[in-house]
């Protein structure tokens, strides 16, 4: 019978212990793959007591090896040192059975074992089987957790348990040992905080992990797959020949390449890998022999510089490593602690260099014993990608991966590149990094459909569709409607107009006018004159208006007085909606000539006007005939006009034969006022954001929207679960999500809404894109005709598919360039490399990534910009426009979510020095509200003494404040009923604490979509308001002040007949969370 | 995301193509078809001032003879 155990000593974990111990415990239902295996083949005579009896001496020897691993009340763990245990031990006599059976009845029991856990709290954390093969045939199965020992311990190991063999289990037959105590002890004594500043320092500004599995953190613990290359001696020759010609080790060439591979399929320079360092050049006497854990798993952070001969990137990798010796003794844990960062790579690197004394080991077993002819060795990581390298004649490279986190496809891409990137080394060190090429041209995305036919302005477009059907209407408006003829003929007494007065070709025509049937008339005009419409929203600030005007320089504005009048435009440039002239001849009209004008928002802080070519709008109008629903369709024109998406829903309408069922402003964001627009002309197509769908599938009254046959996306990523609430709230209609932006006419891609193929996948399915994490967002889809697309890597080559990359657009749609900005064009229309010679790229600055089927899905965005309701917001335009203000030195804007509301822009102000008392944060708020557009005017203004900084001096996001929407003034609390149940109302939709029935509803972050919300719920609530009434009255006591005489709010909302699909603030708040490029 | 069209600290080319059009371009890639580097390699900032001097009309030459050369 076993002694019992007794406690021998409690020590501390070494850092590589603490990372396995949490993986070992953090899931104990799933596999153990910290579980590790070596098997002996031993052939001749043996005494298998005699072995056990080695065995036993071995585990009496080696203190370490009899640890139990156990967490302390203070959470702090700890490994106990039992005494008077045995080496558990089993024999199996497989003998017996056909030889050929043999073998797979040992793999079988292999597998068993394998699946066999250790329980940490129960030392010993190894076992030993004997399995008989024959009398003098025999493998030993060591099994052991992989915190008792490390790689380099294996052979150390074997050879001590050979020599006790030998020595009939005589501890006196080898040296005293050194303890792993002593190790541990020196661990101690070293200099933590000068190795964390080492860390922080050379992780300083890394703005996020690099990670190939994103989403693995939350699958369970599964045995790797493997895949092996072995290069040929010949290569392997050349690498180290190469390699030592650089001036550097293999190891650190393997680095280099796999950092080069990390860049291609995360889309980024600055990429981190793990590497496994030995630990043995710790300063303790003899620790080239101990037996135990000294290993380390440490960042390797690279930045790749494209244009930077490889060779120098080693060299560069390899003093940076070094100014880092003396600090690798820090644990994992502690470095992220020191970086700021919870995670920091998801691949991992071990370059197996441990001696091994062979000629030791078969001395150990001496004349008489055993021989050990084979020797296996299976160890795993729990990171999705483990690339091992085993030195020898032939380098043999092994990838590791888990399977639900990586496919096939992806880890046998990245083998073959790896091994094109070695031959590329060996063949030409010097290459820049930025050409090697890690791919064949099989990653070549294929070429849209071709291009929508022969119409190549938009005037021809229109006219033929008027002459086919002229009698049928074109648009309504209110109690109004135009036919097709009637349309065409007052388009063409205006363009006469412009025409005679110099507007065509070439030429912009800016309209400001109302939405109306003039708008619409104005605008076919322009077109037909053959100028370049410039769309204007009236409701724009003046100073905005005249900011455009003055770049875009239009030679006429087509405008009503009034508006003229508000906006104060040069009279003489003013062309009055009504005025015509005598038939003037049109000239000639070039695909290449702009039809559009249209501004967007500018990172340098002044928006940027894009001009688009005739061809460019035709060809996106002609495809989206491809979109009607057949005669009669009517659409809802309702995006507003100076963005492009309000044109190509005007424009895509008529060119289709469809009519315009014109909304005005104040309806465009009302579920009830546009159900009543689409019943009463039988609306069949209608546009929108995925914001505003948010807000119809929740609020739109029963019997809404039963004629729309087609629901169009487009603006911002739409999310699955919105897209589904949206297919089952109108059962039938189909759902087409669009992406595009204005740099290419406004849509280059397409998808149309497959509930079942595009549902997020359950969980412990396959996800929807092979080896990568569902993104939870409806794909972007395939090229639109005319249209290719490309995801490319920062060496500007195709990413392979499923990688993210930047989002780049060809073909027919990109426009001419930006307005006057020479400079600006030339650095985002750029040159083509994979299309017809001479071919520009437009780069929409979004991330993406291919599925196999060519499918683009979206990823999110390179740069700063954000989306506010679709609108395409850079912060850096309302930085500009905030420090423009006086008093402020420096502004930040951000878009931020904090608890349950909703998505805003809040800027950042640092007051200038020495003024009197900081600026009032309204008054800031107010003034940016005169020179911006509502979405680029912040929710917030928070002013600070100083913003707050990073090390290095760049903004330190993480460290802005909350904006505090708590209102300033003294609280008033309601006094009425509706008082209380709108300060209830403003409470919730504003995700504020409470309200008092003084706080003004914009001033507390509120908006146009979520005074949509605020107007829904108090009509479900018994108070009828809309939200226009929220935009007029503002306040819980001045809407109650609306409301009729003696309403009063229901204590109990029935539901209505339809169903209603309702979000939670924090589900629209994830439908917000995420914006795409327009 | 690093684009390395943003790369203020690296080296560039500027290229036209034959419709006149300008294009800035990492000098560490290969210079597409159909494009001439007609300046570089040099810094960003200066191709940009090259780009911002000498891309005057952005119409295409064929279009700007056709209307007579001039500007409009």
């Amino acid at each position: 019978m076993a002694p019992r155990p007794v406690v021998e000593d409690v020590l501390p974990l070494s850092p590589a212990q603490e990372g396995m111990v949490f993986h070992a415990l953090y899931d104990d239902s799933a596999p153990d793959v910290y579980t590790g295996r070596l098997v002996l083949r031993l052939e001749g005579p043996l005494d298998p007591a005699r072995l056990r009896t080695a065995a036993d001496a071995l585990l009496a020897r080696h203190a370490n090896l009899r640890a139990a691993f156990r967490t302390q009340r203070s959470g702090r763990r700890v490994q106990v040192i039992a005494g008077g245990i045995r080496t558990p031990w089993r024999e199996t006599d497989l003998s017996g059975l056909p030889p050929a059976e043999r073998q797979a009845t040992f793999e079988k029991l292999l597998a068993r074992d394998r699946e066999t856990r250790f329980d940490l709290a129960r030392p010993p954390l190894l076992r030993l089987r004997l399995v008989a093969f024959g009398d003098r045939d025999h493998r030993l199965l060591i099994s052991s957790h992989h915190l008792l020992w490390d790689g380099w311990s294996a052979p150390v190991l074997v050879r001590e348990l050979f020599r006790l063999y030998t020595s009939g289990g005589d501890p006196a037959a080898l040296p005293p040992v050194r303890p792993y105590r002593d190790y541990l002890a020196w661990l101690s004594r070293q200099d933590r905080p000068a190795a964390e500043q080492a860390w922080r320092d050379a992780l300083q500004d890394l703005d996020e992990p690099c990670l190939l599995a994103p989403g693995a953190r939350d699958l369970p613990a599964e045995q790797p797959a493997r895949h092996v290359v072995e290069l040929s001696e010949r290569e392997t020759t050349a690498l180290t020949a190469t390699a030592r010609a650089c001036g550097v080790t293999v190891s650190t060439v393997l680095q280099g390449l796999w950092a080069v591979l990390l860049a291609r399929h995360t889309g980024r320079l600055d990429v981190v890998l793990g590497a496994t360092v030995s630990g043995r050049d710790a300063d303790v006497p003899g620790i080239e022999s101990m037996v135990g854990l000294f290993i380390n798993t440490l960042p390797v952070r690279v930045r790749l510089r494209p244009a930077e001969p490889l060779g120098d990137l080693l060299r560069r990798i390899q003093s940076e490593r070094s100014a880092l010796l003396g600090h690798e003794h820090l644990g994992l844990a502690d470095i992220q602690r020191a970086a700021g960062h919870d995670l920091l790579f998801d691949t991992l690197l071990v370059f197996e260099s441990y001696p091994i004394d062979d000629e030791g080991i078969a001395d150990a077993l001496g004349p008489d014993g055993p021989r050990m002819t084979e020797v296996s060795v299976r160890d795993a990581t729990h990171y999705p990608l483990t690339l091992t390298a085993l030195p020898g004649d032939r380098l043999t490279l092994t990838l590791g991966h888990r399977p639900t986190a990586l496919d096939e496809a992806t880890v046998t891409g990245i083998a073959a590149g790896l091994h094109r990137l070695v031959r590329a080394f060996t063949e030409e060190p010097d290459r820049p990094v930025g050409r090697l090429d890690p791919a064949p041209a099989d990653g070549l995305p294929e070429g849209g459909a071709p291009s929508a036919g022969r119409h190549t302005t938009v005037r021809d477009l229109f006219e033929e569709q008027a002459a086919r059907t002229p009698r049928a209407p074109a648009v309504h408006h209110g109690d109004t409607t135009l036919t097709f003829a009637g349309l065409d003929a007052a388009a063409n007494r205006l363009a006469a107009a412009l025409l005679a007065r110099s507007a065509g070709p070439e030429a912009v025509v800016a309209v400001a006018l109302p939405r109306g049937p003039d708008l619409v008339t104005a605008l076919l005009a322009a077109l037909k004159a053959g100028a370049a419409c410039m769309p204007l929203d009236p409701s724009y600030p003046p100073e905005r208006i005249a900011l455009m005007l003055g770049d875009a320089r239009p030679r006429l504005v087509v405008s009503d007085r009034a508006t003229a009048r508000r906006l104060a435009l040069d009279p003489e440039s003013v062309c009055d909606p009504g005025e015509t002239a005598g038939a003037v001849a049109r000239p000639p009209l070039s695909p290449d000539h702009p039809a559009y004008v249209v501004f967007t928002s500018g990172s340098t802080g002044r928006p940027k006007g894009v001009l688009g070519t005739q061809r460019a709008l035709a060809n996106r109008l002609a495809w989206g005939r491809e979109l009607t629903d057949g005669p009669g369709g009517v659409r809802v024109a309702k995006s507003p006009i100076s963005f492009i998406d309000g044109l190509t829903e005007l424009l895509g309408a008529l060119v289709a034969g469809d009519a315009v069922a014109l909304a005005d402003d104040e309806s465009a964001g009302d579920p009830a006022a546009l159900a009543a627009l689409a019943g009463r002309h039988g609306a069949t197509m209608l546009t929108a954001v995925p914001s505003l769908h948010t807000t119809l599938v929740e609020s739109t009254p029963p019997g809404g929207f039963t004629s729309v046959a087609t629901w169009i996306s487009s603006g911002e990523p739409l999310t699955t679960g919105l897209a589904r609430q949206i297919t089952t709230r109108w059962p039938g209609s189909r759902l087409v999500n669009l992406y595009g932006c204005s740099e290419a006419a406004g849509d280059s891609l397409a998808h149309a809404y497959i509930p079942d193929a595009d549902r997020p996948p359950e969980p412990g399915q396959e996800p929807a894109a092979p080896g990568r994490q569902a993104t939870g967002i409806v794909p972007l889809g395939r090229p639109v005709a005319g249209t290719r697309v490309y995801v490319l890597d920062p060496f500007l080559r195709p990413s392979p598919v499923g990688a993210g990359g930047e989002l780049y657009l060809a073909g027919d749609g990109l426009a001419r360039g930006y307005l006057g900005r020479p400079g600006l064009t030339a650095e985002r229309f750029v040159a083509d490399p994979f299309g017809p010679p001479g071919g520009r790229l437009y780069r929409t600055g979004d991330l993406a990534r291919l599925r196999p089927d060519g499918t683009v899905e979206f990823l999110g965005r390179a740069d700063q910009q954000v989306k506010i309701r679709g609108v395409r917001v850079e912060p850096g335009e309302i930085e500009a426009a905030a420090r423009a203000l006086p008093g402020v030195r420096r502004a930040a804007v951000v878009a931020r979510q904090d608890g349950t509301a909703p998505r805003r822009l809040v800027a950042y102000v640092e007051a200038e020095s020495g003024g009197d008392g900081l600026p009032e944060p309204a008054a800031l708020r107010h003034a940016l509200a005169e020179r911006l557009p509502a979405p680029l005017v912040p929710a917030a203004v928070v002013v600070l003494p100083a913003l707050p900084l990073t090390p290095s001096g760049k903004l330190d996001r993480r460290a802005l404040p909350a904006p505090d929407f708590t209102p300033s003034s003294a609280f008033d609390p309601p006094r009425t009923e509706p008082e209380k149940a709108l300060c209830g109302l403003f409470a919730e939709v504003l995700g504020v604490e409470r309200v008092g029935i003084h706080d003004d509803f914009f001033a507390l972050g509120g908006d146009s979509i979520v005074s949509v919300r605020l107007a829904d719920r108090a009509r479900r609530a018994g108070l009828g308001l809309s939200p226009r009434d929220v935009f007029t009255h503002r306040t819980p006591a001045g809407l109650a002040r609306a409301l009729p005489d003696g309403t009063a709010p229901q204590r109990e909302f029935t539901a209505t007949a339809a169903p209603l699909v309702s979000l939670s603030p924090s589900q629209l708040d994830n439908v917000k969370a995420r914006w795409r490029s327009r | 995301m690093a684009n390395p069209f943003d790369d203020d600290s690296g080296v560039f080319r500027v290229l036209v193509n034959d419709e006149g059009q300008y294009s800035l371009w990492p000098d560490f890639a290969p210079v597409p078809a159909g494009w001439d580097s007609v300046h570089g390699p040099d810094t960003r900032a200066t191709c940009l001032e090259h780009i911002e001097r000498h891309w005057t009309d952005m119409r295409p030459p064929s279009l700007a003879e056709a209307m007579g050369g001039a500007g409009h």
